[in-house]
Order: structure tokens, then sequence, then C-alpha cells
């Protein structure tokens, strides 16, 4: 009970180590979702849309690194990042950069599949008005994304989730650099082996109410959403 | 008068032909019902007629251009309608995509459409609450928006109570007396009785009958359009 009351005590003194950590998590993870759902979104209104060699192929690919590990992602990055990799002259490891660059890899696959998903409804119901009308192709795509926009916000909050919660790939390409790159879950993971709880636990708090807001957002999105949602054949 | 005109038209699909070869030259002006039984390939001809439909061979032309390129410019009201996930009013407006009308001006023309099918005071509500008879009036809102000369209609009240029926005929009635053409495909002899002064009867992907709605009903030449109003097709 002690380390609980401690820990609240640490959130609510605006430690400025844990608000550095909290700050930083948000920042890799919110770029990450929006750098992922940019060329998710778009690439998965053109999946749904156009058929073309190779489209099976690429939806088996993207539906199986849904369920990546984060650490591979993170080995792929670190190879790529290394100064011996092909990236490596960019000197981006252990930075917050490449961290971005690994969460992004891991949002797009669940992003993607999710718009697809999403997407799939909508032009089953729209394409026959679409070609009544000769709505050119642009058109269309900006029509059916903002139509599935109640789903497409659950996809990419889900991304969001996933990248907060994600320890594996950040541990490796960022290398939890007290003060550059130490993250809420890495710090969870470093602290709690050092023993020290009251931070560990004041993260881990922090961790669950963000995980709560953004679960709290997905049903709130997916409740307007149903309102416009044909249910009458 | 609109003449939309068939030449040599066929349409076919996994090697099978399923329409034509037509050739018929169709004065689109008043109520044109299309009768004939399920599979008859009514659907098929409305959509080659409207252009939404590209076909195998030959080509359908209106007032001498060629359907495909003028779509945009004709209404086309679905069995199964389209409500695409937004208000009423913008289920309309959607039409318009591509209008280069002004906001106010495209604002106040659904107003218009909606005012004339009686849908007014359910504008900004979800299209998908309206009841099966009034997204029918929604979609002849939708398909009158761009004025085009000819709407065609696949089985629109084939799931409408009598009451709504009525009210979207006395609509259709109202729309034609100001110089629009239908060509309305239904099942129900009834209706083409009363709303119809031409009437083509389709068999197997052809033409059997082409003549004003008083000669097709009071002297019927083909033994299929015999069987059809007898009942045995």
């Amino acid at each position: 009970m002690d380390v609980i009351s401690k820990s609240i005590q640490l959130i609510f003194s605006g430690d400025h180590d844990l608000l550095q950590i909290v700050l930083l998590s948000l920042r890799v993870s919110f770029t990450a979702t929006f750098i992922a759902s940019s060329l998710a979104i778009p690439f998965g209104a053109l999946l749904t849309n156009y058929d073309f060699t190779g489209k099976r192929a690429i939806m088996v690919v993207a539906s199986a690194f849904m369920a990546l590990p984060p650490v591979v992602v993170g080995l792929l990055v670190y190879l790529m990042l290394s100064r011996s990799g092909p990236l490596g002259e960019w000197g981006l490891l252990y930075t917050p950069s490449a961290m971005i660059i690994a969460q992004t890899m891991l949002i797009f696959p669940i992003v993607l599949v999710l718009t697809v998903e999403a997407l799939k409804p909508i032009k089953r119901d729209y394409s026959h008005l679409m070609n009544a009308l000769d709505v050119p192709p642009m058109l269309r795509l900006r029509t059916m994304i903002w139509d599935a926009r109640f789903a497409i916000y659950t996809a990419v909050l889900a991304g969001f989730g996933r990248a907060l919660a994600e320890v594996g790939a950040v541990i490796l390409v960022g290398g939890n650099i007290n003060g550059q790159t130490r993250v809420m879950t890495t710090t969870i993971a470093l602290e709690s082996s050092k023993g020290n709880l009251e931070l560990a636990l004041a993260l881990g708090l922090v961790l669950i109410l963000l995980a709560l807001i953004v679960n709290a957002a997905m049903h709130g999105v997916a409740r307007i959403g149903q309102r416009y949602q044909v249910t009458r054949q | 008068m609109t003449l939309i005109v068939f030449h040599k038209t066929t349409y076919d699909a996994d090697g099978q032909s399923l329409v034509g070869p037509l050739n018929i030259t169709l004065d689109a002006t008043g109520v044109t019902a299309l009768l004939g039984h399920n599979g008859a390939g009514k659907s098929l001809f409305l959509q080659l007629a409207h252009g939404m439909l590209r076909p195998t061979d030959g080509r359908v032309e209106i007032d001498g251009q060629d359907v495909r390129e003028t779509r945009r410019s004709r209404g086309f009201i679905f069995q199964n309608n389209v409500l695409m996930r937004r208000s009423v009013a913008q289920n309309v407006a959607f039409a318009l995509a591509t209008s280069n009308m002004s906001a106010s001006q495209k604002s106040e023309r659904v107003d218009e459409l909606l005012a004339m099918v009686q849908l007014r005071d359910r504008a900004d509500q979800p299209a998908a609450l309206l009841s099966g008879g009034e997204a029918q009036r929604m979609a002849l809102a939708r398909a009158l928006i761009n004025e085009p000369n000819v709407v065609m209609m696949d089985e629109p009240t084939s799931s409408m109570d009598p009451s709504a029926t009525a009210q979207f005929e006395a609509i259709v009635t109202a729309v034609k007396s100001a110089g629009v053409g239908f060509i309305w495909a239904t099942h129900d002899r009834a209706q083409a009785q009363r709303c119809a002064d031409q009437v083509i009867f389709m068999e197997q992907g052809k033409i059997c009958e082409d003549s004003s709605a008083e000669d097709f009903f009071r002297m019927t030449r083909s033994d299929a359009a015999k069987r059809y109003l007898n009942g045995e097709i």
C-alpha cells in the first residue's frame, strides 16, 4: 500500500523525470501513429478500390505483420540503422527517431488491415452509385475514406494503443538512455528490475489511464459511427 | 423529345449472351415501363441505357451522344437503394460533388429537391434512419438533382407498402409533367397500367414488344408477353 500511495504522490507531484518520460512516450507514439496512418489509410483505400496482381499477397503479409513480435521489428530497424547497416550514416540509432521508425513499422500493418476492413463494406455499398454518377477516382477514394472515418479512427487509435504499450522494439533501437530515449514501458522494465517500484508503478498507472482513454475514445467513435451505419437492406 | 438509340448492342458475361443484340430507338419522354420476368434482362437494359454499364458490343446513344460519356447527367434509382453513411441532405448533395455550383446554390437545390420528395424535415438525420419508402424518395431526389432528361428506375417500389408506393408514384407523375422521362423496370403490372405511357417487354435479353401502354394492355401481340400478362411466366 505504501508503494501505491507513493507512486500516486509521484504522479501528482509533477516530478520532472516522470513528466519527461510520459511526454517522450506520447511524442514518439503520436508521431509514429501519424506517419503510419498517413501512409496506411490512402494505401488501404487504393487496395480496397483497385484489383491488381499481388494485392492478395500484400494483404496476407500485412495481416501476418499485425502479429509480428515487436522485438523482431526492433532487430530489423537496429540492423538497418546500426553503423554497419545500410542507413547507418544517418546516425539515428539510440535516438527518438529510431524509436519512431520502429513503431511506425509496427503500426503500419495494423492501420492498413483495419482500414481495408473498414472500407470493404463501403466499397460494396457504394460502387454502383459511384459508377452511375461517374465519380472521378480521387473523389471516390476521398468519399470512401470520409464515410468510413469512424471505423478508421478506431484503426488509428488501435495503432496508437499498440505503440504506447510497446517495449521490445523501442528498447532495442532506443537503448533506454536516461533523459533521451527512455519511455514509459522501457522505464517500467528497468526501474522494476532495480527495485524502484514507486516510479515503475506511477508510470504503470499513467499507462493504464492512457489505455483507458484510448479505449473510451474507440468506443465513443464507434458509437457515433453506428448512427450512420446502414443496417437495413 | 429524348431519344435513346441502341445500335446492335449486346452484353455478355462469362461467355454467355445476357442481352441483345438490341436495335431499338426509344423515345424516353414520359414513363416507359420495362416489363419481363426475373432474368429477362431488364436491369441490364437499364444500366446500358443509363451508361453505367459498358456494352460488350455495339453502342448506346442518347440524343446522338454516347451514353457512357454523359451518364453523370442522368439519374438512376437502384432496387436496393444506396444509402451513403451521411445525412439525408448530404446523400442528395453528393450527386452535385462534381458540379461547378457554389455551396449556397447546392444547398438551395438540395433543399428544393428534399421539399419536393417531402423529406425536408429529415434533411439532417442519418440516411440509415429512413424507412424503405423514404429512402427511395431520397434516391429520387438524388437522381433528379442534376436536372436529368431521363431517370432509370430499377424496381424502386418493390419493397414499399401500398401507401408509400402511391406517394412515390404521385411524385414521379408530378416530375414527369415537368418534362422528365422515366424508364421504370417493374413487376407490378397494375403499376405499369397506372403510370406508364409506353411499355417495353423483354424476354431472354431481347425486346419482344415495344408499344404504347394502352396498346400493350389492350392487344398484346407477342406470345411471351401474353403468357406474362396471364401469369404463366
